[in-house]
């Protein structure tokens, strides 16, 4: 390089000198500021200080499109060596820059000697004129907001930098053709961030509930997530919010009691769970710290571009002291709850079922957070579609990578189609971070098989503690007469806790609760009395013909005792009308001996015995079933005779979950004959693929019961208060064919 | 000759030492007359104003109606015609090469020049020295402190650098001539040729001096050295009238100045968020940088330095200085390196760029010494 300097000849006798600059070029100062705010600028190893000083901070922060910064640099050319630049942008680990802004089309002025002011609100721009810069506070401003986005590079998809990509490392090159070695430094960097303010949760919206081809899951799936926005939506850390799956499945044949038909139903059903639309809003810090809401903001939103959110969930203790309480029930569930607890290759760990048993713990395939595809964002939901992009975390096989909206009906918003598995009693707290940070490329630092993420406050929020339950629906209470107290309202919250430490939610949600109304009712009992007393004598004797059975609470409306035994004595007097009457009582007692009837207790209970079968037939022959939704029927008679009734006497048929015509996978009924609790709690039992439990009855499964709890409910061990852990456990859906009878052997 | 001057000649000449086939007579001692024809001599002892002998000057001197020609002058600027002379009439005595303000006999005093003569105008590469030497004047100053360019000088403070344009008045007699008796020694003052000298002083972009630099010129002077420690190149005595020469420098390597040990403290749990920034973890590759290897050039337009008050002078040491590069700038170009300088040197909040609100502080900054 070769310039011409001007030279004064100094007389001998003066001392004038000629000063001469080495001509260089230099980037004295490059860093982004917005007000008094600064980042800071750095320069290459050997060049002076930043011109603007040392200050400034790494973590310099802004919303793009929401607000506008300055870039600020300052180049030293007063020998015009510059003959252009041009800004990079890059984030870790990239080679490459995610954007360059080449400035030789904006023209010299941007590379001028001076200081410099770029206006810019984090576009990406592709310039294509020249601007010219304006005068302004001693230097040069421009302008890059007025230059049309550029949204063709796919990092920046809505145009604007992103919370993908921070920290950004800003790269300021100036270019000299012919004079580069002329210029030191000739770059500089700064760093800045778009950085979060937090997260809020809330319920997707039910076009957000995905269709996966099954008409009846999306609808039960719809109606789930209806039940827990009507219930509070997303709970709150420190809160539960109760699962329930609606789950009307009941046998179809007494034959299914004591199976494992239970687990395969409630598995058709719900498969591998339920699908829950749940929404992260996001929320971001704007350059003094406050918080933009960026689904209530008018701009700010464009940041999410295609940034990841993982979603990540912990399985918390089950709490079976407070749920079952202490017993041998207690000790059956924790001992299968905690099967292979301790594993060390299984994350995260838990205590929920566990895939062994049909639950998804220790299960890196079936995720509670299923791949989605997503849709462009719109202003319009598409019902039956998930609208973010779920994709399988890497190396956290159970969590997920998501990405949000940056625009349409749900900006500023992140979300997942939440899968718990469909066993109840199993619980989730799901946690949503913001996986922008890396620590090679392409590895997110989350994306670790460490159960415990290290991760600061602000970058993530936990949701309340989801809690799945089943749900079975009472659909129908018929008492016979009104006479019959409505045993339903009066002990659903005793029948409720029963179910309830099976994570089994009974609900009372009757859309019938009459008294009975069969115009027919008397020839359909008779019809069933006929069968009864045609072949048992002492229920003929029982039975008057003309007995109006419809106005009794009873099934059949049988003779009191006195009736009965002068009824027989009758009968003997016109067998035997030359007996006399002494030998008329002689025979009538021991007929009553004879047929164990001689007392009014006895005859009520062979009453009871006689006619039962046929008050539960007669229910069936009632049709009740006839237009009920699914769930459960109660067909309540108070006994299956007055006989026994008006005794008011316990022993006895109580109830009987019977299979009557009009009953299907969904819908059941039993009969009840006699107020009780364990009774009511019994007959659903059945219904739900229970079997008795001994030694009483004498039949009874005992492969599907905790051998060494022989207070079953489903048995007639009483007192019977709860269900033993085995019937627990089938009923909150798991595999029985995976368990043992006997409780340590569950446990590893 | 006045009583005292021909006293002050006696003296001299009986404190001589005698001229070839002259008879030493002691001081205090009477001479003894000759008693054949006598012969007379006469003795000129040519010096500069610090007493330094000159032997290029070119005495004339008039005898009885005879030149003699006093060239060449012997080392000690001296000429002694012996004892030649046929009778005693005083010699005449001139410089005709010289103008009459560059000799005076010692015992007159120098004569304050005159400005009588237009110069030629200034052309480029011109200044008063080199036009002084051009036109055989034994110093700037016989132009320079001419009454008559006193005028001029208001804009012009520095011989070193005028106007292309500007017009000097120069003494232009050379006419002048004294009458010395014989048999005496006399000495004249010529004024010394005193060659000029390039003062240059590197410095970086940011004015310091650059000390330490090689450097090499040629064209008005061969010679190679290093900058001083204020970045003072000085060349004495060069070619007055030399308008071109190359100096080419190369600056010192960069001082690089050790990093700080770079401490990476131990990620506290939780990382705090935003994470501190891990420079390691940015693999962009830093853009390609050159080392000033190769010397710079400069060429040197010498004498081509305008007076700082004219606008050319303004815009010369602008581009010396680095705030101008072009060689014929527009006045836009000119008005944002003036208002460069006014921001980074004067430290302007509301730059003008007018020329004329930096030339005072661009003539100390760049010329000052």
């Amino acid at each position: 390089m070769s310039r011409t300097v001007f030279i004064a000849r100094t007389a001998n006798d003066l001392d004038q000198v000629n000063r001469i600059v080495i001509p260089t070029f230099a980037l004295e100062d490059f860093r982004v500021a917005i007000g008094s705010k600064t980042s800071k600028c750095y320069l290459p190893k050997g060049s002076p200080g930043p011109k603007a000083g040392t200050g400034g901070a790494d973590d310099f922060h802004f919303i793009p499109e929401k607000e506008t910064i300055e870039i600020r640099y300052q180049i030293h050319d007063t020998a015009g060596l510059v003959t252009g630049a041009k800004l990079e942008l890059f984030t870790p680990f990239k080679k490459d820059p995610l954007w360059t802004l080449d400035f030789d089309k904006l023209g010299a002025d941007w590379w001028a000697h001076g200081k410099h002011v770029i206006k810019w609100d984090g576009r990406i721009v592709k310039p294509t004129v020249e601007q010219k810069g304006t005068d302004k506070d001693g230097g040069l401003e421009h302008d890059l907001t007025k230059i049309d986005l550029d949204k063709s590079l796919k990092d920046f998809p809505e145009g604007y930098a992103t919370l993908e990509f921070p920290p950004y490392k800003f790269r300021l090159t100036l270019v000299s053709k012919d004079h580069a070695e002329h210029g030191k430094p000739i770059y500089g960097w700064t760093y800045w961030q778009i950085l979060i303010h937090g997260f809020e949760f809330e319920l997707g919206p039910k076009e957000a509930v995905p269709d996966t081809n099954d008409p009846t899951a999306l609808q039960l799936n719809i109606a789930l997530r209806k039940k827990i926005e009507d219930e509070g939506g997303i709970p709150a850390d420190g809160a539960t919010r109760k699962v329930r799956l609606i789950s009307n499945i009941y046998k179809t044949a007494s034959a299914e009691m004591g199976t494992n038909q239970g687990y395969t139903e409630y598995k058709t059903m719900w498969g591998n769970g339920p699908l829950i639309p749940i929404l992260a809003k996001i929320r971001l810090k704007d350059s003094n710290d406050a918080e933009v809401k960026l689904d209530e903001s008018d701009k700010g939103a464009v940041a999410l571009g295609n940034t990841q959110f993982l979603w990540d969930f912990e399985d918390p203790d089950e709490k079976t002291d407070t749920q079952i309480g202490a017993g041998q029930a207690k000790t059956f569930v924790d001992d299968a709850i905690h099967y292979k607890k301790a594993k060390t290759d299984e994350w995260p760990k838990g205590d929920n079922c566990h895939m062994d048993r049909g639950g998804k713990r220790g299960d890196s395939i079936k995720t509670l957070f299923p791949e989605q595809d997503g849709y462009a964002a719109a202003d319009t939901l598409t019902e039956g579609k998930f609208p973010f992009e779920v994709k399988k975390a890497k190396k956290r096989k159970w969590a997920a990578l998501a990405k949000g909206w940056s625009k349409g009906k749900l900006k500023g918003r992140t979300g997942v189609a939440f899968s718990p598995s469909r066993m109840a009693g199993d619980d989730y707290q799901l946690t949503v971070y913001l996986a922008n940070e890396f620590t090679k490329l392409d590895e997110h630092r989350l994306d670790v098989a460490d159960e415990q993420l290290k991760a600061a406050a602000t970058i993530k929020k936990k949701t309340g503690k989801f809690q799945v339950w089943r749900q079975m629906d009472i659909v129908k209470y018929v008492r016979k007469k009104n006479s019959i107290g409505n045993f339903v309202s009066t002990n659903i919250g005793a029948i409720q806790a029963n179910y309830n430490k099976c994570y089994t939610h009974i609900e009372n949600g009757q859309i019938v609760n009459e008294q009975l109304n069969a115009p027919n009712y008397n020839t359909l009992a008779r019809n069933r009395i006929a069968t009864v007393t045609s072949s048992n004598l002492a229920a003929d004797f029982a039975v008057h013909p003309t007995a109006d059975h419809s106005a009794s609470a009873s099934a059949f409306k049988l003779r009191t005792y006195a009736q009965f035994t002068a009824a027989v004595r009758n009968g003997f007097v016109l067998s035997n009308p030359t007996l006399s009457a002494t030998d008329i009582d002689t025979a009538l007692n021991n007929w009553l001996v004879a047929n164990n009837v001689e007392t009014d207790a006895k005859y009520a209970y062979a009453m009871d015995m006689a006619f039962v079968f046929a008050a539960l037939n007669l229910a069936d022959d009632l049709r009740l079933l006839n237009g009920v939704p699914n769930g459960i029927t109660v067909m309540h008679f108070n006994c299956a005779t007055s006989a026994r009734a008006d005794l008011a006497q316990a022993v006895g048929v109580a109830g009987a979950a019977i299979d009557v015509v009009g009953a299907t996978r969904n819908k059941c009924l039993f009969v009840l004959l006699w107020d009780a609790v364990d009774t009511f709690v019994h007959e659903i039992g059945h219904h739900v693929f229970q079997a008795h439990f001994g030694p009483k009855p004498d039949a009874f499964v005992a492969g599907q019961h905790d051998a060494a709890d022989l207070a079953c409910i489903m048995s007639y061990n009483r007192p019977r208060p709860d269900f033993c852990g085995f019937c627990m456990l089938r009923i909150r859906g798991w595999d029985s064919d995976a368990l043992s009878v006997t409780s340590a052997s569950n446990k590893s | 000759m006045s009583s005292k001057s021909s006293e002050k000649a006696k003296q001299s000449l009986e404190k001589s030492t005698g001229s070839s086939g002259t008879q030493t007579v002691p001081v205090g001692q009477t001479s003894q007359p000759c008693p054949l024809e006598q012969k007379h001599y006469i003795r000129i002892v040519v010096k500069d104003e610090t007493g330094k002998p000159v032997k290029d000057a070119k005495p004339k001197l008039v005898g009885g109606g005879t030149t003699i020609d006093a060239a060449p002058l012997d080392d000690n600027g001296r000429f002694d015609t012996g004892k030649t002379l046929d009778g005693t009439d005083p010699v005449e005595i001139s410089f005709p090469t010289l103008f009459n303000c560059d000799w005076h006999a010692s015992d007159t005093g120098e004569a304050a020049p005159v400005g009588n003569t237009s110069l030629p105008p200034i052309a480029d590469g011109d200044c008063v020295i080199s036009l002084a030497a051009a036109k055989g004047y034994r110093s700037y100053k016989d132009i320079w402190t001419a009454p008559e360019n006193n005028a001029l000088k208001t804009d012009r403070p520095s011989p070193g650098s005028l106007v292309v344009g500007d017009v000097l008045k120069a003494p232009g007699s050379k006419e002048k001539k004294v009458t010395k008796p014989v048999d005496a020694e006399w000495t004249f003052i010529v004024k010394s040729l005193k060659k000029p000298k390039l003062r240059i002083i590197v410095v970086d972009h940011e004015r310091k001096p650059l000390p330490n630099c090689d450097w090499t010129l040629t064209g008005v002077a061969s010679k190679t050295g290093k900058t001083g420690a204020d970045g003072l190149i000085e060349i004495l005595d060069i070619d007055p009238t030399a308008k071109d020469g190359t100096l080419k420098i190369t600056p010192p390597p960069p001082i690089v100045r050790p990093e700080p040990p770079v401490t990476v403290p131990p990620v506290p749990d939780p990382p705090p968020y935003p994470m501190a920034i891990k420079a390691g973890d940015f693999k962009d590759e830093a853009p390609d940088t050159k080392e000033l290897t190769v010397p710079f050039e400069f060429v040197l337009k010498i004498g081509s330095l305008p007076a700082h008050k004219h606008k050319t002078g303004v815009t010369a040491r602008m581009r010396n200085y680095g705030f101008l590069t072009a060689d014929n700038p527009t006045d836009d170009q000119i008005k944002a390196g003036v208002k460069a300088y006014q921001r980074e040197i004067e430290k302007k909040d509301a730059p003008t760029g007018a020329f004329a609100d930096i030339q005072e502080d661009l003539e100390t900054r760049h010329t000052k010494a």
